[in-house]
C-alpha cells in the first residue's frame, strides 16, 4: 500500500524539520503533504520515523546529544498531533496492545516516551505506566490491560537488573507466556536481553517499532 | 606492605596487589575527583594521579579509548595502575588491562566513590532516585545544571536551552551537595542552592565520606571494593551486573 514510487525528496523537508527540531513549522509541512494526497502512513514511515532513526544513529555515534534528541522528539510529537486523525482513518487493523514503562529506581523517560509515541503512530494501543515502575506494578498492569507486548526501559546499569525482576515476577504469576517482553535503554544490549529471558531487544525507537510488529506476528 | 596488610580488615586482598611497591602505584582518574583526591594526596604522598578531562561523561562512547591511551602512556613505568572511574554508562567497557593488570573500583558511577561505600550509594539511590548530586568537581567544571544551561544557551538560544534543561531535570526533586569538607564550601553551597532555586528543586546537603577515595589512592584493594582485571582481559558490563543480578534473582 502507499506511494512506493514517491521519491525520498517528497519527505525531505519534513525529515529535516524533525532533525532540526522545528516544532513550530512542522505541522504546516505535514498538512502540505496531506493536501497533496500523500498517505498519512507514508508521511509517518518515510518522513517522521526515518528522521527519528537518523537522529538515533547520530546520537549513538556521539554526533548529537540529548538536547537534539529532545528537540526532535518535540517536533515529532507536534507532527503526530496533525497526522493522528488521518492515520486513524487509514488503518485497517489495530496494531495490538503494548504496556510500557521505565523500571524501578530509574527516572529516565526520553527514549521510552519516544518508543511509545512511535508505536502509537503506527497503530499500537499503548499504555504507559511512566517511570520508576516496580515489578508489582508491572504485574498489575499486565493483569488489567492484558497487553500482547510489554516494553521495559532502563537507562542505568544499576537498574538493568530490575528488568530481570519483572520477568521473574511475571513467571511467578503464570503471566509470562501470555505476552512478549521487549527491552531497551542505552546500557542494555542483546546479550543482556537474552540472558534475562526477554523476547527481544531494540537499540532505538525505530527498531522498537519493527521489533514490536515482529513480536506481534509471533516471529 | 605492612601498612596494607594492617588495613585489610579481614577482606581478601586482590592477589596481584600483594608485593607491589606503593610508590610505583599510579591512579588514572576523571578530573571530577581532583578536589577530593588532591586533598587526600596531601596526607598520602608518593601516589601519582593522572587526570582525564571530565567532558567524557557526556560522550561515553569515547571514554574507553581515551582511558586506554592514558594507560598506554604509563604502563611501562607503573607497578600498579588503578582507575578512578566507575562503569560510567558503560564508558569504560572494553578497556584492556595492561601487563600489570588493572584495579577498578566496583562502582557504577563516581557518586558511589564520593559517598564513601557501595552500601551507602545503594541506600541513597533506593531511598530517593530523584536526587541530582553535586560535588566540588562538578561545580568547578560547570557541569552543574546552571553551567550546562549556559552552554546550551550558546548553542540553542535562551528559550530552547531552558526548555531542554527543564526536560532533562523534570523528574529530579532534589539537588544535593555532597559535602566532604573539600573546597570553598561557602561558594559551593551558594552555587548548589542557586541551582536548586533556579530549577525549583529542594536543596539538600549530605555529608561526603572520603574513605573509598582514600582506598583508591592507597588501598587496600580488597575484592569487596575493587575488581582486578587480569592482564589482557577487558572491563565488561557483566562484572558489574553479576552482583546486582544475584540480588534480583534471589
Amino acid at each position: 500500500m502507499g506511494h512506493e514510487s514517491l521519491p525520498d525528496e517528497t519527505f525531505q523537508e519534513l525529515g529535516e524539520a524533525v532533525i532540526c527540531g522545528d516544532h513550530v513549522g512542522i505541522g504546516e509541512k505535514v498538512e502540505r503533504l496531506l493536501e497533496r494526497g500523500i498517505l498519512a502512513g507514508d508521511i509517518l514511515q518515510r518522513g517522521l520515523i526515518r528522521a527519528m532513526e537518523s537522529i538515533g544513529a547520530r546520537f549513538k555515534r556521539g554526533e548529537v546529544f540529548i538536547p537534539e534528541v529532545l528537540l526532535s522528539a518535540r517536533a515529532m510529537n507536534q507532527a503526530l498531533r496533525v497526522l493522528e486523525p488521518h492515520l486513524a482513518g487509514e488503518r485497517f487493523q489495530k496494531g495490538g496492545r503494548v504496556l510500557i514503562g521505565t523500571v524501578k529506581g530509574d527516572l529516565h523517560d526520553i527514549g521510552k516516551n519516544m518508543v511509545a509515541t512511535m508505536l502509537r503512530g503506527v497503530g499500537f494501543e499503548v499504555t504507559d505506566l511512566g517511570i520508576n515502575v516496580s515489578s508489582e506494578q508491572f504485574v498489575r498492569g499486565v493483569e488489567s490491560y492484558k497487553p500482547q507486548i510489554l516494553g521495559l526501559s532502563a537507562l542505568l546499569t544499576t537498574t538493568m537488573p530490575e528488568m530481570a525482576k519483572v520477568i521473574q515476577a511475571l513467571e511467578a504469576k503464570g503471566l509470562r507466556n501470555l505476552l512478549k517482553v521487549m527491552v531497551g535503554g542505552a546500557p542494555v544490549n542483546q546479550k543482556f536481553a537474552t540472558d534475562i529471558g526477554a523476547d527481544g531487544y531494540a537499540q532505538d525507537a525505530g527498531e522498537a517499532v519493527s521489533l514490536a510488529k515482529r513480536l506481534l506476528d509471533g516471529r | 606492605m605492612a601498612q596494607l596488610a594492617r588495613n585489610t580488615g579481614g577482606a581478601e586482598l586482590l592477589s596481584e596487589e600483594k608485593g607491589i611497591q606503593a610508590s610505583a602505584r599510579l591512579v588514572i582518574a576523571c578530573r571530577v575527583m581532583e578536589p577530593e583526591l588532591e586533598q587526600l594526596r596531601k596526607e598520602i604522598p608518593g601516589v601519582e594521579v593522572r587526570y582525564i578531562e571530565q567532558a567524557l561523561h557526556r560522550v561515553p562512547q569515547n571514554m574507553a579509548a581515551r582511558v586506554q591511551e592514558e594507560i598506554e602512556k604509563v604502563q611501562n613505568i607503573a607497578g600498579l595502575i588503578v582507575l578512578g572511574y566507575g562503569l560510567c554508562s558503560n564508558g569504560i567497557v572494553g578497556v584492556l588491562a595492561p601487563p600489570q593488570g588493572l584495579v577498578v573500583p566496583r562502582v557504577h558511577d563516581c557518586i558511589g566513590l564520593f559517598l564513601g561505600s557501595l552500601e551507602r550509594y545503594k541506600s541513597c539511590f533506593s531511598e530517593r532516585p530523584g536526587t541530582y548530586y553535586l560535588t566540588p568537581g562538578w561545580v568547578a567544571e560547570s557541569r552543574d545544571p546552571l553551567g550546562i544551561l549556559e552552554e546550551y544557551k550558546e548553542r540553542y538560544g535562551q528559550e530552547t536551552a531552558l526548555w531542554v534543561m527543564e526536560e532533562e531535570l523534570k523528574h529530579y526533586t532534589h539537588i544535593a551537595l555532597i559535602n566532604s569538607g573539600v573546597g570553598d564550601l561557602e561558594r559551593l553551597r551558594a552555587r548548589a542552592r542557586a541551582n536548586a532555586e533556579y530549577f525549583g528543586k529542594q536543596y539538600e546537603e549530605i555529608p561526603g565520606d572520603l574513605s573509598y577515595l582514600r582506598k583508591l589512592l592507597e588501598g587496600p584493594y580488597t575484592e569487596r571494593d575493587f575488581f582486578f582485571i587480569a592482564p589482557g582481559q577487558k572491563v565488561t558490563q557483566e562484572r558489574y551486573l553479576e552482583e546486582a543480578m544475584a540480588c534480583a534473582c534471589s
